[in-house]
């Protein structure tokens, strides 16, 4: 019955089954994704979106990477001797993200190590973006540099570096891993050739020859670490490369000395500070190159308290009240160290009252009164901190609090501020050859301590006599190198990298044991999901 | 609203009067409800054995004693009636199809088949067994009343979502929510309403996207639950299908149908915080600095409208005759919020028509929805940090101080640093428009009596317009904004379009078997775009004292143009074709077989899996027509189902298979990520054995259904082997992943009394669901974290994980163990895998009770087993505020707790989410009809969310506040969100 039903239909209906086939077939399409508002193609083919684009978009991934608090600054800052963040109360528990850092009792889930890692792998990404898409030399050799740059920090932090061959540069197949040797082979050859080929003209935003050479002295300085962070061994070589690198940076006369240390760090530093090799500029205005404001605020208002002054709300919303040191680490300065601030600053002080540099005791305001906690307690600052404060009085005073940057109270937590973030700096290439000097085979301390004498004198600080390396029972002596740079570089996000270089991080400090396990913390662990993304990474010793 | 009877007499004027005779004759016409003559309707005299049938033209006649009283009518398929006599001797009496005839044709996807033809497990609702009272989207028409499905109420807001979910969790990203489709047009699933961050308070919830529906003008609304039902959709499916079918007109003269309602709302429940009195003693017992600022205040109060109207007004016209129908119907709504300005505004109109030419070959119908929708919208964020949001200020803002000086001018000092709720929210305006098209034309040709040619255009096109403002005088806030001032105006369109092409067939091969066929094309593409400005720091407006009546948003131009962020997008057009099929056999009224076939192409799916291919099966034995059944008496009806289908699920980002670049910004262009082009739908193949039954002559009644699904190549947010883009995750099918929902459920009916004055029906259902997530290569470690907890020192905290073996969405919490003797919580060493925000089981219950013309229908939902994580106890309450000067939960006061306890995330804050909620009770008086021209009267009071039984401590037990974290969604936790309101409703329907 059906069938014959059917056979009429097609002898006498065809024309209208011809019709909806039609109608059908008219409908159909072939499913092409329009992407509208993006594109999926070459980006070059469009013309103005060319490499040089790509490049800004890779400068511009660095930028939360090392201006939050909580990413490359927490990694190397708070898990060391400079800084920690006590829980208080109510406040800066955070799952217990902070307090596990400063007491090296972290596990394999900690989301500041599974973001750092992520953002460095966004930087090289973004580099190899743009070097896949015809880059001119000048921006192959940037890309390279912060490609380099990526590198590094995972060399540093992770000990593993992913990596892909630029052909790859938009494969999500598990990435090749280079091991230490490898990536520090990579490392110097890359550098090594691109510092002909960068721009001497360049601005401290992008990458210079100069910016190449420091990442390079890095890199060599540290080799011996990134091979063995159990028991670094460093080669003359390497120590004489380094040497070398550095006179040629302080010989090019680009740099000096910055008369007034927070100049360096202050509203103003743009044009203030001689020492920026490398920096990211917080214009907050789009320039050439693309970049955002980094939301530099964070570095001040992560210490200061909810009560210190706000331009724009006198409401307790100033600070956060988290960021703190403690007092072994502020007590390796000595009183005439201008570093430890405490004096005015022109453009803060009459402002705020806040004299930058280390906050310890009574707070005041702009018109020199005291300013209160919360709770209506002096706002005084204490050396003693603990890890957990449980101390109801205490809770919003407790622990050193430090002003590296000094606020720019035209835009104090909303709009633009314009300090610049210093990311290499030339004091560092001081003290690196200085190092450098004292690591040779046969050490030049004479040379080391010229060195170290011309900053500390430049800094107000007295000469020291002779310097050793390091302390290796006592990381708070003062007259070690490690406490120089301590001094110098404090929360610039190299402390961690230094401890582990002079072989003291798994050492006790102030609030935190020796570590039990010879070798874990020294590097940080992989998050699991990128275990299982990538079988060719291994997860890092004791995990 | 109920059709009532039509009749010509009135007993209030005649009902005195006496027949002289012993005897008369009384006669009539007995006509179905769109007016056909139904002949073999059966008559009897109340209380007598006299009685007749009617005949050709519906025509009876009758002779009955002077002293008969009552008439019953009754005809198969239809409600039996009850007809009072008055002197009158001719009737017209109008039968309404009974509820099982109303469910008799179920429309299941492209077409309709008869309910015993049924093999799928398939809810029938029609409108007269949809909760009644204020309901402010159609979700809220079924909740408790369908075994399988899930609905919550995500917030108290009006016109805030409501999350819909059949048969559990079948996807561990977005996506587990039903297809709706509104008389055969697929909707988006989305709300066109552009979304509102304001610096510093955080992102207020979305809004329900079902919301430009008149809930009144939907007849019936069928629920596709297992997959061979569902499986017609194909890669949409997956998670169930809804079918809204709006209401048609019917043959006969015009007609009108007018419904008022009126009401109030209050608030259902508080969060107890302490009182003037007791925080003055808390603050003297914790030793804290005295923050007595001396008033005696209650902040919540404060935020809460003094008064809180509800009024809904509406209007039908219908009418028709054999060879067109009509109706067009307009509404009219406002529902206040009990928040301060917030409210909900609807007004709908729908027009539909059925047109026959061509000796009934050619059929034209059309049905077209026009909603503007307008909201008022409250800074209550989902997200809020430790500054909070107008939820939390109110709770925590110390009852001492007071919110208001006695000049009007709003304390905005207060020590604490906290904003004041009230200032906020007069300094905060925000306003949503949005404009729905729906509209949908179909023609359909008979090429033969058996054979129907169908083709369908449906256009859904929604605008979404919002106006937003935080004046600058209100300050504190944080961001940007902070004391300037901040602007924004904000448009989106959400575009999409349907052709459907289909062919049916209805026909017997031979005597005994029957097929049902169906083949099908269909193209659906979808659109997305918006475009928007934001500026801070405005010159006016900027003290409390000298405020002059222009909105930011209307006067965007005074905004530093320095401080502007304009932006627009559009989204890739998502495209997807399909074939179909489908052919349904009976044999015999015993054996029934279904199969189904649909394959789908998207243009979403990368281009190495560009068609999707989904196959269902199912049979059912109608075993009460056995003949070894029959003269059985027990059972009426009693059928065994199986089924089995696969369907799809495809709902991620729709450019996640591509490389994509695009501009961030001045010469600012790059990667935002790489494209996997492998990536494709995830697949949800089912099995359901179900059972129908009813026996005692339908009087007892319901279905049983066993289910087992698994989702194969689950789409995840997965992270990308470094280096790669896009914040390292990209969408992926998880291969060696799946994830399983295995359940019962149980939806039983009885109508215990039935008598001629009294009748009392009850319905139940009752779902038990165990959900499973399985991915052995990640062990016993989380995969992934989501339930985001916010506010004072939870940055980065989460609550809940995706893990192996675990349910989605388990809590991972480190377990809490009391207070040590100093009052510091004292923790496990690690977090745990502690409890499962899920539900083993949700109830619905119903009962119906009816006194003559007075009637009360009651409903209930609830859910048992769930937990839920209150982040309001844990970072907005806790007992650290009182240093402070911020309130704080009042059971904290002797917990032994100190106050400088660190707050963190733990079982401390897991609460025991079991509840039974009333969600509505209606007393309802039919007058019927008054005078000639007015019929079917009723008038009725209504209360929604009466009370709720529940040990949980927050505001509604019934929540989903959005803490979904990096893509993957959450479940249970609620965050001062917006709290429930208690909706009491007078109301009045007739028809002319």
């Amino acid at each position: 019955m059906l069938f014959e039903h059917l056979k009429i239909i097609i002898m006498k209906r065809k024309y209208i089954f011809i019709g909806i086939l039609l109608i059908t077939g008219l409908g159909c399409t072939k499913l092409e994704q329009k992407l509208n508002d993006s594109i999926s193609t070459d980006p070059s083919a469009g013309g103005s979106a060319d490499a040089g684009l790509l490049l800004n978009s890779t400068y511009n991934s660095m930028n939360g990477l090392l201006h939050s608090q909580d990413l490359m600054f927490s990694l190397q800052e708070t898990t060391t001797d400079e800084a920690l963040i006590p829980t208080r109360g109510g406040d800066w528990d955070d799952n217990g993200v902070w307090r596990v850092l400063h007491a090296h009792t972290w596990t394999t889930i900690h989301v500041q190590f599974k973001n750092v890692f992520n953002g460095l792998g966004g930087l090289e990404s973004n580099a190899l973006t743009t070097l896949a898409f015809n880059p001119n030399p000048t921006q192959k050799a940037e890309a390279l540099f912060l490609r380099s740059l990526a590198q590094f920090y995972y060399l540093d932090l992770f000990g593993q570096v992913p990596y892909r061959q630029i052909s790859d540069y938009n494969a999500i197949t598990a990435a090749p891993v280079l091991q230490p040797q490898e990536a520090i082979d990579t490392l110097v050859n890359t550098l090594t050739s691109i510092i002909p080929q960068l721009p001497a003209s360049n601005v401290p935003y992008r990458a210079s020859p100069d910016a190449a050479r420091f990442l390079l002295m890095k890199v060599l300085l540290n080799k011996g670490a990134f091979l063995n962070k159990k028991t670094p061994t460093f080669s003359d070589a390497d120590m004489q490369q380094v040497v070398t690198l550095g006179q040629q940076i302080i010989s090019s006369g680009k740099y000096s000395l910055t008369a007034n240390y927070f100049d360096n760090f202050g509203p103003l530093n743009a044009g203030r500070s001689k020492e920026m090799i490398l920096g990211w500029p917080n214009t907050g205005a789009a320039s050439s190159n693309g970049v955002s404001s980094g939301g530099i605020n964070s570095r001040w208002m992560m210490t200061l308290h909810y009560n210190s002054y706000d331009k724009d709300n006198n409401y307790g919303a100033a600070g956060w009240n988290g960021f703190s040191t403690v007092a072994d680490f502020y007590n390796t300065f000595d009183a005439a160290d201008s570093r430890i601030g405490g004096k005015a600053y022109t453009g803060v002080t009459e402002v705020s009252g806040l004299k930058p540099g280390f906050l310890v005791g009574q707070q005041y305001n702009e018109a020199g009164e005291k300013i209160k906690d919360r709770q209506g307690n002096p706002l005084a600052f204490t050396p003693d901190v603990k890890l957990v404060e449980t101390d109801p009085k205490r809770l919003e005073v407790a622990g050193i609090r430090v002003i590296k940057y000094p606020p720019d109270y035209t835009a104090y937590s909303g709009g633009n501020q314009r300090n610049q973030l210093q990311i290499f700096r030339y004091a560092d290439v001081m003290l690196m050859v200085a190092e450098a000097k004292l690591r040779q085979s046969s050490p030049d301390v004479a040379g080391a301590l010229i060195i170290v004498n011309a900053l500390r004198t430049a800094r107000g600080a007295k000469a020291l006599s002779t310097i050793a390396l390091v302390n290796s029972s006592n990381v708070a002596d003062p007259n070690s190198l490690l406490a120089e740079r301590g001094r110098e570089m404090y929360w610039e996000s190299w402390r961690r990298q230094d401890l582990i270089r002079f072989g003291v991080f798994l050492v006790g400090w102030q609030l935190k044991e020796a570590d039990t396990d010879p070798e874990r913390n020294l590097l940080f662990p992989i998050a699991q999901d990128q275990l299982l993304a990538n079988p060719n990474l291994k997860q890092n010793p004791g995990y | 609203m109920r059709k009532k009877l039509f009749f010509s007499c009135l007993l209030l004027l005649f009902g005195i009067s006496q027949s002289f005779a012993q005897q008369r004759t009384i006669t009539g016409t007995v006509m179905s409800s769109d007016r056909t003559p139904l002949e073999g309707a059966s008559i009897i005299v109340a209380g007598q054995k006299t009685g007749a049938s009617t005949g050709k033209e519906g025509k009876f006649s009758l002779s009955v004693p002077a002293s008969a009283k009552q008439l019953q009518i009754s005809y198969v398929g239809s409600v039996t009636k009850k007809v009072d006599l008055t002197s009158y001797s001719d009737y017209e009496i109008i039968l309404e199809p009974s509820a099982e005839a109303l469910t008799d044709v179920v429309v299941v996807g492209y077409g309709s088949v008869r309910k015993k033809d049924l093999t799928g497990s398939v809810a029938s609702i029609p409108a007269k067994f949809f909760n009644k009272g204020q309901i402010n989207s159609p979700e809220q028409l079924l909740q408790g009343k369908v075994s399988g499905l899930q609905i919550t109420n995500s917030s108290g807001q009006p016109g805030g979502i409501t999350i819909v979910k059949i048969r559990g969790n079948n996807s561990i990203r977005s996506g587990n929510t039903p297809l709706y489709v509104v008389d055969g047009v697929p909707l988006d699933g989305r709300s066109p309403r552009p979304s509102f961050n304001a610096s510093g308070l955080g992102q207020t919830p979305g809004g329900d996207p079902l919301t430009f529906i008149n809930p009144s003008e939907i007849a019936n609304i069928e629920v596709l639950k297992d997959a061979s039902a569902s499986a017609i959709y194909g890669s949409r499916g997956a998670n169930g299908v809804i079918l809204i079918t709006t209401k048609k007109g019917v043959k006969g003269p015009a007609k009108l149908e007018a419904a008022a309602s009126v009401g109030f709302s209050d608030l259902m429940r508080k969060v107890d915080v302490l009182d003037a009195k007791g925080y003055v003693a808390a603050l003297k017992k914790f030793n804290a600095p005295l923050a007595d600022s001396g008033a005696n205040v209650n902040p919540f109060d404060d935020i809460i409208r003094k008064s809180s109207i509800t009024q809904n007004y509406s209007v039908a016209l219908s009418g028709g005759n054999d060879n067109g129908k009509y109706r067009a119907s307009f509404l009219m709504s406002d529902l206040d919020g009990i928040i301060l300005k917030t409210d909900l505004k609807k007004y709908v109109a729908n027009f539909n028509g059925q047109y026959k030419f061509l000796n009934d070959k050619l059929s034209f119908d059309f049905n077209s929805t026009f909603a503007n929708v307008v909201e008022n919208i409250a800074p209550i964020s989902q997200d809020a940090g430790s500054g909070g949001n107008l939820i939390s200020l109110a709770l925590i803002w110390n009852p001492t101080l007071p919110l208001k000086r006695a000049n009007g001018i709003y304390n905005q000092a207060n020590p604490s640093g906290q904003v004041n709720p009230l200032a906020l929210s007069a300094a905060y305006n925000d306003i949503s428009t949005i404009t729905t098209i729906l509209t949908s034309a179909s023609a359909a040709y008979k090429i033969l009596p058996w054979l129907e040619y169908r083709l369908l255009f449906g256009l859904n096109y929604g605008t979404g317009h919002r106006d937003s403002e935080l004046q600058g005088w209100i300050k504190g806030t944080g961001g940007n904004a902070d004391a300037k001032g901040l602007g924004s105006v904000q448009n989106s369109v959400l575009s999409s379009q349907t052709i459907t092409h289909t062919l049916t067939a209805q026909t017997n091969i031979t005597d005994k078997l029957s097929v049902n066929a169906l083949v099908g094309y269909e193209y659906w593409n979808t659109n997305f775009k918006g475009n928007g400005n934001v500026v801070y720091q405005f010159d006016y407006n900027l003290d409390q004292s000298k405020l002059i009546p222009i909105h930011y948003y209307d006067n965007m131009g005074n905004g530093n143009q320095a401080n502007l962020q304009t932006y627009s997008f559009n989204e890739p057009k998502v495209e997807i074709q399909s074939y179909f099929a489908r052919a349904a056999f009976n044999y015999d009224d015993r054996y029934l077989l279904t199969g189904t076939f649909r394959a789908d192409g998207s243009s979403k799916f990368g281009t190495n899996n560009k068609y999707a291919y989904f196959p269902s099966v199912a049979a059912a034995w109608n075993i009460s027509n056995e003949e070894f059944m029959k003269g059985g008496t027990l059972f009426d009806n009693l059928k065994l189902r199986v089924g089995y289908g696969e369907t799809g699920n495809q709902e991620f980002p729709s450019d996640a298979a591509y490389d994509v670049y695009r501009y961030n910004g001045y010469q600012n262009f790059g990667s935002a990520h790489f494209g996997n082009k492998n990536l494709k739908w995830e697949t949800v193949k089912s099995l359901d054995l179900g059972v129908d039954f009813s026996f005692l002559k339908g009087r007892i009644y319901g279905a049983i259904d066993y289910f087992d699904k698994r989702t194969d190549d689950p789409i995840f947010l997965t992270v990308v082997s470094q280096p790669t883009l896009g914040g390292g995750s990209l969408y992926f099918n998880l291969n060696d992943a799946f994830v399983t929902n295995k359940g019962v459920e149980i939806g039983v009916g009885a109508d215990v009394v039935q008598t001629e004055k009294i009748t009392w029906s009850v319905n139940a259902n009752l779902t038990f669901v165990k959900n499973r997530f399985e991915y052995p290569p990640s062990g016993t470690n989380p995969l992934a974290f989501t339930g985001a907890l916010n506010g004072q020192g939870t940055t980065g905290a989460y609550s809940q994980a995706i893990a192996n073996g675990q349910p989605i969405n388990v809590f991972y919490l480190d377990v809490f163990k009391g207070f040590d003797k100093d009052g510091i919580g004292e923790y496990s060493a690690g977090p745990e895998y502690v409890g499962d925000p899920n539900p083993n089981a949700f109830m619905g219950f119903s009962t119906d009770i009816s006194y003559r013309k007075l009637s009360l229908n009651l409903g209930f939902h609830g859910s048992f087993g769930n937990k839920i994580y209150n982040n309001t106890a844990m970072s907005v309450l806790n007992l650290n505020n009182i240093v402070g000067g911020r309130n704080i939960a009042s059971g904290l006061v002797d917990a032994g707790e100190s106050v400088a306890n660190a707050i963190r995330p733990s079982t401390r804050f897991l609460e025991k989410g079991d509840y039974i909620k009333m969600h509505n009770a209606t007393l309802r008086y039919d007058i019927g009809a008054l005078g000639k021209v007015v019929n079917g009267l009723t008038v009725y009071v209504s209360g929604n969310n009466l009370f709720v039984i529940s040990k949980y401590k927050g505001f509604d037990p019934e929540v989903n506040v959005d803490k979904s974290l990096n893509g993957i969604p959450s479940l249970g936790v609620d965050y001062i969100g917006y709290p429930t309101q208690r909706t009491f409703l007078v109301g009045i329907n007739f028809n002319l």
